[in-house]
Formats: structure tokens, C-alpha cells, sequence
């Protein structure tokens, strides 16, 4: 059936990237792995609609950015002793950076921003998503992406790997 | 560090990513087939306890609002009508063959009952035409041939008049207009967008809308003046008259201005909606709800519904607002007025179906494979408000 294939294409195609996006979001190759074939699996089962709409692309970064904050919430609510939301997460899968190089560096100092901030900074500064754009994919109002985003740097800032200056769109 | 190095070293970082498994294919399938017989068994067990329930005592809903008849949710007969039986007034096709470019054409909108706009990327360079295409004698005639910019169901809708398509040239959009058979075609505006994403043009015959970057724009079809909507900002169009936000659960109409927003039931695991209704699912039973949340009703099918899209009604038109839903893998319900149509009248037929808005209405096209007593064949229906 042609949407088969042209599901098929599109995973040959933009699997990769899509391995890519799910790392800097999850921080390591196992929960990359999860997110990017728990979003394929959505995406195939509403392929029909979304071709359509002409933005699988789209549907798959909103799937994923979604499925990593909300697996965030879930696993707050399981462990009622867990840290408040703007605290960092302890990340295990992000320890093994090396610290000198500056890549290396700014990769350890996003493993320590809460998973909602990496979110965001990631669909800021990797995608290039306006602020718009990004409070559509995670389902918040524009002023909670700038709020996160600002605290992210904010922390990127404390780590002393970035003098990075707010932006807005 | 820059904002700029901060995008490098993420591109750095990503470079260590981990690649895609040779089996990824495998798994996602194994898994969308995994996931959709656990819906359907879920869903059957959900019918058989809501039937017995049902024997056990009869009772009314205390979950609802509003008296049951507010949507129409007819059983399934052991006769379902098939969709031309059921939305009379539909557009039916067979599948589009080749157009003289030998390649299969997107079909970008309606004519009239008899012919659709259909358009192809040329098989050399940038370009694309346009044809219309007669359901009757199903032959192609030339609209436009060499446009150099993409043409697509996006970019082109077809008023009562007219055609207007955009062009995306250099971060500018060009509108263009012509009529129905291509003669006549000027430009009419060309707008300064900011970055990001175009939106699906809607147009009737006096102005076209489209989003860009975040907001909606109107342009003035016979004066050419743009302008931003007020209350449009992070809205995006689609190729209806209604803007929506990412997730479209938020509708404004951009002719009207009438603003729909859906409410999620407490406890919903998922939400879908059209600008006349919404569907939901709670702990895998389904529900189907006016946007704000009232009128929420149970839907009495086993498995899992799927939108199909909404049937938007022009404005001035007598008809309403409505949308469609699979309600079995070969049923389709309009639960606004309670239509019901079956793309396969045999069931025992091996079929294939995809299905999608199409600007103001819903197409939905199905294949029968084969089987003992099937007759192979392929279909395009179009079915609009008030069909």
C-alpha cells in the first residue's frame, strides 16, 4: 500500500536525525532510543491524517518533546521525594562527557537543567524554533518557553561554560 | 559563548548520537501492530462489561450533561448504506491515473461536481502544473504547465470563482489568481513574511488567508492589501476557514472570528478535535463531546474511533459545522447529524483506505484488494458540509 512506503521512506530518510534530536533531548542513547520509536509507532498510527497535513516532521518533535516532559511528570509523581520542578534531575547517561572540550562541557551542564529546560533549549538553539513555535510543540503559553528558557541559561550561565544572552521572538 | 556556539556545540553533541538500528522499521511496525491489537482487545472488553452492564440494568448516563440526543450515534447495521448512499451530495471518484506529465497528481480541490483541480511536479526542474481533471470522461486539461513554484493542496485552494495560489519566493509570498480554467492568472499581492513555517491557504472570493511565522494574514483578493488578523498570534491555517493552535484544541474562524476552544475531560488520555466536536478516550473507552466539554457522550463502537477531519460549512450556508470519524476500520459517522457509511459493503474484502481534510470538507480514499466475491476497484470520495 503506497502509505507503507511512504512510511518506510520517511524512516529511512529522517531516522538519523530524528536518533540526533532525541539524544540531545534525553541525554543518553538508551531513552533516545525509547523516545525516538515510541514517537514512530504514534506517528504510524495516524500517518493517514498527518501526511495530509504535510508535517510528520513536526508531529514526531512535538511526540518526542512531549513524551520526555510528561515522562518527567510521571516519574515526579511516582517519587513523591523528588526534586521540585526547576531542580536539577540527576541524569547518569550524561556523566561520561568529557569536561575539557567545550561540546563536552555544555552537555554536562545541560544534563543538570530540569528536563522541561533542556526541552526547550534544545527546540530553541537545535531546531531554531521561535518561541512560538515551541510553546506549540510542548503546549505551553509563550511565556512559560521564555520563563524556562531564560532560568536554562540562567543555570547554563552559573556553570561558567556560556555567557549567553536572552532572546526573543 | 555565543547563542550561536551554543547551537554549534548542540549540533557537536548530536553528532554523538547513537544511529538508527537496521531493524528501526521492524520495531515500529511490530510495535504499531503490537499497540493496535492491545486497543482492540481493550476495547472489546470494554463493550462486552458496557453491554452487560446494559442487561443488567438500563439506566441514563449520569456522565452526560446534556440528553443523549445531542449527537447522533446510530448501531452499526448488519447493512451499513456505502458512502455515496450515505452522503448523497459527495463527490465520488475513481483514483486518478497519470497526467500527460506521466506522473500521479495531487488533487488540490473542487470545481464543481464533475471535475477536480488537480496539480504535479513536473519531471524536469522546479516546476508544476495544474490540470483539471473530469471524473466523467477522467481526462486532464491543461490549467497552467511550467509554474515555477511548488504547487500543492497547501498552496492552492479553488473559490466559487476562482484559483488562487502562493508562491514562496525569497521570503516573500506571491498571491496569485486566475480562473478556473488558468486564463486570466495575475498577481495580486506579494507579502513580506517572517521566518517559519507557511500555513494552508484558505481563500473564498474575496480575500485568501494563510499563517506565517505567528500570525494569520489576510490579503485583499481584488485590492491586494494585506494586513495581520488581530487575536490570530499562534494560530496557524491549514487550508480551512479555521486557524487552530499546535495541538487543535483551539479553533478561531478567520472569517467570522468565532473562537472554539476545547476543554479536556478530567482524566482524558487524549483528545482530538474538530471545531464542531471533539473525541476523547478515558482509561480506553471513547467519548465524544462538544468543544467545551458539554454534551459528552460514550460512543457505543468497540475499538478505537479515528478523526478524519472536519466539514466545515460555508458561512451563509444553511448547513452546520460537522466532522467525520472511522468508528470501525470501514465505517465512517458523521456524529452531528448521524450519517453512517461504509467504504466496503463486503466485508470479507481485503481493502486499503487513507483519509484527510481536504479545505472544507473531508476526502477519504479506499482500494478493495481482492477476496472471494470483490470486485478490485479504487475510490476517492469528497464529502463537505451538509453532503
Amino acid at each position: 500500500m503506497g502509505d507503507d512506503r511512504l512510511f518506510a521512506d520517511f524512516v529511512r530518510n529522517r531516522g538519523a536525525a530524528l536518533y540526533r534530536y532525541g539524544y540531545l533531548l534525553a541525554g543518553n542513547h538508551h531513552d533516545a532510543d525509547d523516545l525516538v520509536q515510541d514517537a514512530l509507532i504514534k506517528l504510524r498510527a495516524h500517518w493517514p491524517r498527518v501526511v495530509r497535513q504535510d508535517d510528520p516532521m513536526g508531529y514526531v518533535r512535538t511526540t518526542m518533546a512531549r513524551a520526555l516532559v510528561s515522562s518527567w511528570r510521571r516519574r515526579r509523581r511516582e517519587l513523591p521525594s523528588a526534586a521540585l520542578p526547576d531542580e536539577p534531575v540527576a541524569d547518569p547517561g550524561l556523566d561520561r562527557v568529557e569536561s575539557t572540550a567545550l561540546a563536552g562541557r555544555v552537555w554536562a551542564a545541560l544534563a543538570g537543567l530540569p528536563t522541561r529546560q533542556r526541552a526547550v533549549l534544545v527546540l530553541r538553539y537545535y531546531e531554531r524554533l521561535s518561541d512560538a513555535e515551541i510553546a506549540a510543540v510542548l503546549g505551553v503559553r509563550r511565556g512559560t518557553v521564555r520563563s524556562q528558557a531564560a532560568r536554562g541559561l540562567d543555570k547554563l550561565r552559573a556553570t561558567g561554560v556560556a555567557t549567553l544572552e536572552e532572546v526573543t521572538s | 559563548m555565543t547563542n550561536v556556539d551554543l547551537h554549534e556545540a548542540m549540533v557537536t553533541l548530536a553528532e554523538e548520537a547513537p544511529t538508527p538500528p537496521p531493524d528501526l522499521l521492524d520495531r515500529v511496525v511490530a510495535g504499531h501492530w503490537r499497540r493496535r491489537r492491545r486497543h482492540a482487545v481493550v476495547a472489546a472488553f470494554a463493550a462486552v462489561v458496557v453491554i452487560a452492564a446494559g442487561v443488567w440494568v438500563w439506566r441514563p448516563s449520569t456522565e452526560r450533561g446534556l440528553p443523549a440526543d445531542e449527537f447522533v450515534l446510530p448501531p452499526i447495521p448488519a447493512e451499513v448504506p456505502s458512502i455515496p448512499e450515505a452522503w448523497p451530495g459527495a463527490v465520488i471518484s475513481e483514483r486518478l491515473g497519470a497526467t500527460p506529465d506521466n506522473v500521479v497528481p495531487e488533487v488540490l480541490g473542487l470545481i464543481d461536481r464533475t471535475h477536480l483541480l488537480v496539480g504535479n511536479r513536473m519531471t524536469r526542474g522546479e516546476l508544476w502544473s495544474m490540470w483539471n481533471y473530469s471524473i466523467v470522461d477522467r481526462t486532464y486539461q491543461t490549467v497552467r504547465r511550467e509554474i515555477p513554484a511548488e504547487v500543492s493542496a497547501r498552496r492552492v485552494a479553488v473559490t466559487a470563482r476562482s484559483i488562487v495560489r502562493l508562491a514562496l519566493v525569497n521570503g516573500r509570498v506571491e498571491v496569485w489568481i486566475s480562473a478556473h480554467d488558468g486564463r486570466s492568472e495575475r498577481q495580486v499581492a506579494t507579502v513580506a513574511v517572517p521566518p517559519g513555517e507557511v500555513g494552508g491557504l484558505y481563500a473564498d472570493d474575496q480575500n485568501a488567508y494563510f499563517s506565517a511565522g505567528t500570525g494569520v494574514v489576510r490579503v485583499s483578493l481584488t485590492g491586494g492589501q494585506s494586513e495581520r488578523l488581530r487575536g490570530f498570534d499562534s494560530l496557524s491555517t491549514d487550508g480551512s476557514p479555521w486557524a487552530s493552535n499546535g495541538d487543535h484544541t483551539t479553533f478561531r474562524h478567520m472569517i467570522t472570528g468565532e473562537e472554539v476552544r476545547a476543554v479536556r475531560p478530567k482524566g482524558a488520555d487524549e483528545i482530538q478535535c474538530v471545531p464542531a466536536f471533539c473525541i476523547s478516550s478515558t482509561k480506553g473507552r471513547w467519548f465524544v463531546q462538544r468543544p467545551d466539554g458539554s454534551g459528552r457522550t460514550a460512543l457505543p463502537y468497540p475499538g478505537r474511533p479515528n478523526m478524519v477531519g472536519a466539514l466545515t460549512a460555508a458561512p451563509g450556508s444553511p448547513a452546520q459545522d460537522s466532522g467525520l470519524m472511522f468508528v470501525s476500520p470501514t465505517v465512517v459517522l458523521d456524529p452531528v447529524t448521524g450519517a453512517l457509511g461504509t467504504i466496503l459493503e463486503n466485508q470479507d474484502c481485503g481493502f486499503g483506505t487513507t483519509y484527510g481534510s481536504l479545505k472544507s470538507g473531508a476526502e477519504i480514499s479506499w482500494e478493495v484488494i481482492g477476496g472471494a466475491g470483490c470486485t478490485p476497484a479504487s475510490r476517492v470520495a469528497f464529502i463537505g458540509a451538509g453532503d
